[in-house]
């Protein structure tokens, strides 16, 4: 192992290279340790590579080459393909030659230039060299642009963001994403609320009209409707006995003691509070309760109860369900339906030998309990001694409690809405009232104008004071002060942000919602540039429910967890694979960083850990037996389950696989990105394709067919560094299940083991996935500033360019001296300057 | 109601010309003004009516089995390939097409759908996401004057293919019944309801409009670029707005019962040949009506296109794609393939069931590409790609024959060198032959006055009669 070598100082961000560098104990102090980070940054472990420093300067690099190898034929003499290299701006990421360069990439990477018959080709290691410089380059010039500050600047709501804003305000949840909800945001890197990124076209702003009529309808109905609560029975929900039947049932005074016996994989509908009712129709909040046994065969699943919203496509709710057949629960969960959605379907969503093409479980007989027996045609419930065979769901009732409108919700929409026959004067006060919470700052006369001008408007066409209120409110709501998130100052063009902009600022970071009252009165009296203010209401809003969004919404984007299940696995491949390990998969991610943020463990363990969050469906797929309750728990994790940190979760193992197999090199390039903070630039466009295992030769790994591909010099420079990252998790498949053999549906001969073994550029070397995180955690620092970037984009909502370097570098240094204590890194960086910055 | 008209609705030219795909020999576009859209409008409807020129663009995901797929000989006496068989009834009416790509395209696997119809170059990592105009939305701009909805945007599953003039996604609808109801739904409260609320919202954009300019205004002239996206929205949906309320007193089509009730059903994504030939119903529907001239299809996501129950085909196409050489899936591609081509018969057939005036038929007036980003999908190649054009005779399509650019270098295909035939559906074999000389040909064809589109090379002359 080499020793880490101080360099020249170096710009943001690194090159895509990955530095691999223990850490040496030596030094201590936190002086020092700064010196270490830079030294750190700068050290490009790849000896080959190391002439492709950032800070070498474009002559070094590139130009030499150029000067070499293109000029002949792109330059003043000669101008081959209408292409000419000397006079491209040297200014690579910044100029307006960026394609070009791009172009250059392309040709060195492919290896079609300097083409073949050239006396002197330079080798792929200085091809590489100068590929790398400038992907580097392009890469820091992209983000340039992507972060410049304009005198005022507009970063949009993301759609979950705009929801979680409209309930705030109004009590209201629009479903953003049900079918006709709002268009899907625009991702970079997995981050999804970059101002420049999120783009807006006509039909944005069509459906955010179409959201705020509904919103708006919703918080102030035509009809009201009062709360009410309905219960189905079982003889309601199952559909089964006949009208005479019930009756018999209701005279022998048996009907309450009927229930619905769900087999695994069996669904009823009709859980909806109708017909008849209109309970549903003006949408809201609504409570639902269900009393359920659910029993449990042994060693098998747990029944699985679902309740989903077919109409808007929602699940609303689900659970495991265990409790004996004569000691029902009750579970209960609140859900908000819009005024369309009103069927459901309830379901055992359990794999198992489904009893539905005999005639409907026990026929029209009515079901009162497993003990009873069965139909003679009917396969068995429960073995001699009543024990359960396979995974049941016993459902009495279904009960429906709504809409529900708390004294809070109803008092924030009075305030807003002024009574029948108000004065101008009053309109004008609430829709003054009404502005300042939507645009969560003070507004001035002029801007409460515009809006008091439709309400006008509609009043003088002859509406009535609620609906013409209800127009001008549908205008703020579509304004661009509600649907971005503005900051700057036109009069006083400022760096800094605003009182306002600051609560803002920090609401969206930590609840992915508009700032609550508490903070809007802070900003009103000017207190929110005070640190010591700062702190308390950073420890006051992580103490609140509502932060539970920060460990949801950041992880997500900068794991680029919305890549799981973008290519759903194969059912024949694995069969096991299900919706609902999907979403515990995501729920592993997110307890697992809610875990080290509550108790404020280090960074490391992100990298590796002794312990990891499961639920019971997670904890079946990851083999570990005995996890009974249905909610995420801590569980120590021992050596034989192979698993430790972020990156043998299955989510990440998942999230990279194209559906039928894992692929090692997306896994390296999620590492590098994720882990290193480093984009490696893109492959060359004319790779030949990996060739399919043929039916008659050998089976072969993954890993064996891409090193049968890698001869190629020019893709082995790259490859080199990416693929030890990815090929180390080879022992996890597609969906992230431990394995040592690779199984290879064509190929003779039996499957390969599996090689996860491999060298690090910088020499290191490991046996597997447990050596690779093992040597990952002298790599600390890194990762270090990786989460800061990753942090501070996420929050200032844009890329983190050169300007934001020293900044970073003293928040990093501080998280060193805490010894990357998570709590305490994301407390320093919302009091640091940086955070106050444009 | 005057008091719409008299709004100040103007639409900036620049706003116009920035369909940065193609280059325009500036055409006089009916939204500049819209306070004069009208009378303008009807001028041109008069000139419409004559002849309607139609176009429609359907997508198929993740490329074929390019093995069974491929024709083998050129010109007028090629044989139809097992998959395509169910076209041969429409033989003189189309066209198969081997050996397009996009330039842009090659290494770009994940972005094909997207660039399909804009050629545009687009970054791999996703960032700041930005494509050009595409081939309809430039046909749509000449043809919108004449009808209610200037282009419909669909998709049985996955996203859209139609690019803004500003490269941004027009969401597609996909349930037939949404569909149904954005061309045929009566609004409620009558034409007079319906002026209520085009008007109220008028009074919310002219408001929300004002602010944002009042705001550009104060702001230097440059980056304006997040606001200036706004604007241009807002005014977007101003200017729908004011074509709805325009076509208000003009009523829609009656569709009978029995049909609306047929193609409002609720279908399961399990029905997968129902619910195809369901919202080709519906095309065929919207093209007859002419409530629009300009229609896109994507007929399946490209990461979780249907499977196909009632043919044996339980996965989705993605996943076959990555067949791995595995016969059965390979097979079972073929097999889906074969499927998708049958329900493209369907509509080319219904098409054809249409006549209108002067012994043409609607698919005589109508042009239809069918085809994918890609190729050979196990392993993102997309040279080659599979295409049918079909219909628009009336237009002076000419067909009849296989065009194929790759036979005159290549000589012949070697079908039982699978990994040959793989290269050749990997990189081109004629660089010259771009998706974009198609989509040009098709533009002028629709009367768009464009000489170039994204890397187009020349006028496809191949297909004109």
């Amino acid at each position: 192992m080499r020793q880490p070598t101080p360099r020249k100082k170096v710009s943001y961000p690194a090159s895509f290279l990955p530095t691999f560098q223990p850490l040496p104990n030596m030094m201590s102090r936190p002086l020092s340790r700064v010196m270490l980070s830079v030294a750190i940054l700068g050290t490009i472990a790849c000896s080959q590579s190391q002439a492709a420093d950032q800070a070498a300067p474009f002559q070094d690099v590139v130009g030499t080459f150029m000067q070499s190898h293109c000029v002949r034929c792109h330059g003043p003499e000669s101008q081959e393909g209408d292409f000419r290299v000397d006079t491209l701006s040297k200014d690579v990421g910044g100029g307006t030659t960026v394609n070009r360069w791009l172009e250059v990439i392309e040709k060195i990477n492919s290896g079609e230039m300097p083409p073949e018959d050239e006396p002197e080709r330079p080798t792929a290691e200085q091809g590489a060299k100068v590929v790398e410089w400038l992907a580097a380059r392009i890469e820091e010039g992209r983000s340039a642009r992507l972060a410049k500050r304009q005198p005022v600047s507009f970063h949009r709501l993301s759609r979950s963001e705009y929801a979680n804003t409209v309930e705030d305000l109004l009590g209201v949840r629009y479903g953003v994403a049900d079918p006709g909800g709002l268009n899907e945001d625009a991702e970079y890197h997995g981050f999804e609320r970059i101002g420049t990124v999120l783009s807006l076209s006509a039909s944005h702003i069509e459906k955010y009209y179409n959201a705020a009529e509904q919103i708006l309808d919703e918080a102030y109905p035509e009809k009201p409707i009062e709360t009410t609560i309905v219960r189905k029975r079982a003889l309601d929900l199952r559909g089964g006995p006949s009208r005479e039947q019930i009756e018999e049932l209701e005279a022998q005074g048996l009907a309450d003691k009927v229930r619905v016996d769900m087999w695994p994989g069996h669904h009823i509908q009709g859980g909806r509070p109708g017909p008849g009712n209109d309970m549903l129709k003006n949408g809201g909040f609504f409570k639902v309760r269900i009393q359920v046994s659910g029993m449990k065969p042994p060693g098998g699943r747990a029944p699985h109860l679902t309740f989903y919203a077919d109409k808007i496509d929602r699940l609303l709710f689900e659970q495991d369900i265990l409790a004996p057949e004569d000691k029902p629960e009750i579970v209960e969960f609140t859900c908000h339906l819009p005024p369309s959605a009103n069927s459901f379907e309830l379901t055992n969503d359990v794999p198992g030998p489904s009893n539905l093409p005999r005639s409907g479980r026990s026929g029209n007989r009515p079901f009162f309990s497993l003990k009873e027996g069965r139909i003679p045609w009917q396969i068995k419930l429960t073995d001699e001694e009543g024990v359960p065979l396979y995974p049941f769901l016993i459902v009495d009732w279904v009960e429906w409690e709504g809409p529900i409108i708390t004294d809070e919700v109803a008092g924030k929409r009075a305030r807003y809405m002024p009574a029948d026959g108000a004065k101008p004067d009053e309109i004008r006060e609430c829709l003054t009232r009404f502005c300042e919470d939507a645009f969560r700052r003070p507004v001035t006369a002029a801007e409460v104008d515009r809006y008091m001008t439709i309400a006008n408007e509609e009043l003088a066409a002859g509406a009535k004071t609620q609906p013409a209120m209800k127009t001008a409110m549908l205008g703020v709501l579509c304004s661009k002060d509600f649907l971005f998130l503005v900051e700057g100052n036109l009069e006083q063009p400022t760096d800094t942000l605003d009182d306002f902009e600051i609560a803002n600022r920090l609401a969206y970071m930590l609840w992915s919602t508009m700032p609550d009252e508490e903070l809007l009165k802070l900003a009103h009296e000017g207190k929110l540039h005070d640190k010591q203010v700062l702190k308390e209401q950073f420890d006051r809003m992580l103490a609140d429910p509502r932060a539970a969004r920060f460990s949801q919404d950041f992880p997500r984007q900068w794991l680029q967890l919305h890549k799981l299940g973008m290519f759903p696995p194969n059912k024949d491949l694995y069969p096991n694979y299900d919706p609902h390990l999907e979403r515990s998969m995501r729920g592993e991610t997110s307890a697992f960083f809610q875990e080290v943020l509550d108790q404020n463990l280090s960074l490391r363990e992100f990298l590796d850990s002794d312990w990891t969050m499961v639920n019971p469906r997670l904890a079946m797929h990851y083999e570990m037996p005995g996890i009974e309750a249905d909610r995420f728990q801590r569980v120590p994790l021992s050596d034989e389950v192979h698993r430790g940190g972020l990156l043998t979760q299955a989510a990440i193992l998942s999230l990279t696989s194209d559906g039928t197999r894992h692929r090692p090199v997306h896994r390296g390039v999620w590492v590098m990105e994720s882990i290193f903070g480093k984009s490696p630039p893109p492959p060359p466009a004319n790779v030949d394709p990996i060739e399919p295992n043929p039916v008659d030769s050998p089976k072969a790994t993954i890993r064996m067919k891409l090193e049968a591909h890698k001869h190629d010099a020019n893709c082995a420079a790259c490859h080199r560094k990416i693929d030890p990252l990815g090929l180390a998790f080879d022992n996890f498949d597609a969906i992230g299940r431990w394995r040592t053999e690779e199984v290879v549906p064509n190929g003779t001969g039996s499957n390969p083991k599996v090689d996860a073994s491999g060298v690090l550029p910088d020499g290191r070397e490991f046996a597997g996935p447990a050596e690779f995180r093992q040597l990952l955690l002298a790599n600390v620092d890194d990762f270090n500033d990786t989460f800061l970037k990753k942090l501070a984009t996420y929050s200032l909502r844009r890329t983190m360019t050169v300007d934001d370097r020293q900044s970073l570098e003293a928040i990093a240094a501080q998280s060193r001296d805490t010894d990357y204590r998570v709590r305490d890194l994301v407390e320093a960086f919302v009091l640091s300057d940086l955070f106050q910055k444009r | 109601m005057s008091y719409f008209n008299s709004r100040r609705w103007k639409v900036s030219r620049r706003h116009v010309l920035r369909g940065m795909g193609a280059s325009l020999a500036l055409p006089l576009l009916h939204c500049m003004d819209p306070a004069s859209l009208l009378a303008e409008e009807k001028a041109e409807a008069e000139k419409g009516k004559a002849k309607p020129k139609r176009a429609v663009f359907i997508y198929v995901p993740n490329g074929v089995n390019t093995l069974t797929w491929q024709i083998q000989q050129a010109g007028a006496d090629y044989e139809l390939s097992g998959p395509m068989k169910s076209l041969e009834a429409h033989r003189q009416q189309i066209t198969p097409i081997s050996g397009l790509y996009h330039p842009n395209g090659i290494g770009q696997a994940h972005e094909c759908d997207k660039i399909w119809l804009t050629a545009a170059k687009i970054s791999q990592e996703g960032g700041a996401f930005r494509n050009s105009v595409s081939a309809d939305q430039m046909m749509a701009q000449v043809t919108s004057p004449h009808t209610r909805f200037p282009s419909l945007e669909l998709a049985i599953t996955g996203g859209t293919l139609a690019w803004s003039p500003d490269g941004i996604p027009l969401p597609a609808e996909r349930r037939p019944r949404a569909i149904f109801d954005r061309l045929f739904g009566v609004e409620k409260g009558g034409v007079e309801g319906a002026k209520r609320n085009l008007n109220r919202r008028g009074s919310v954009l002219d408001a929300i409009l004002e602010d944002a300019n009042s705001f550009r205004g104060q702001i230097g002239t440059e980056d304006r670029n997040k606001l200036d996206e706004y604007l241009h929205a807002v005014r977007d949906v101003e200017i729908r707005t004011q074509r709805s309320y325009d076509w208000l007193d003009i009523p829609k089509p009656e569709v009978a019962e029995a049909t609306k009730a047929k193609l409002t059903r609720d279908i399961p994504n399990t029905d997968a040949g129902d619910l195809y030939r369901t919202i080709y119903d519906l095309m065929v529907l919207a093209l007859r009506t002419d409530m629009t001239r300009v229609i896109t299809c994507m007929s399946g996501s490209e990461s979780n296109g249907l499977a196909i129950p009632e043919i044996g085909v339980a996965q989705t196409r993605h996943e076959l794609s990555h067949h791995n050489g595995d016969p059965e899936q390979l097979r079972r591609l073929t097999e889906t393939d074969t499927f998708l081509v049958q329900q493209f018969s369907y509509f080319l057939e219904r098409l054809k069931s249409y006549q209108e005036e002067e012994n043409e038929t609607l698919l005589d007036r109508t042009m239809v590409l069918f085809g994918s980003g890609m190729a050979y999908g196990h392993s993102h190649g997309n040279a080659n790609l599979p295409m049918i054009l079909a219909g628009g005779s009336g237009l002076g399509l000419k067909h009849g024959n296989h065009v194929d650019f790759n036979l005159p270098s290549l000589g012949n295909y070697t079908m039982d060198d699978s990994q040959k035939h793989y290269r050749v559906c990997s990189r081109p074999i004629d660089s010259d032959a771009h998706l974009s000389n198609l989509l040009l040909t098709m533009m002028q064809k629709m009367d768009v006055p464009a000489e170039q589109f994204g890397d187009s090379n020349r006028v496809m002359s191949e297909i004109l009669g």
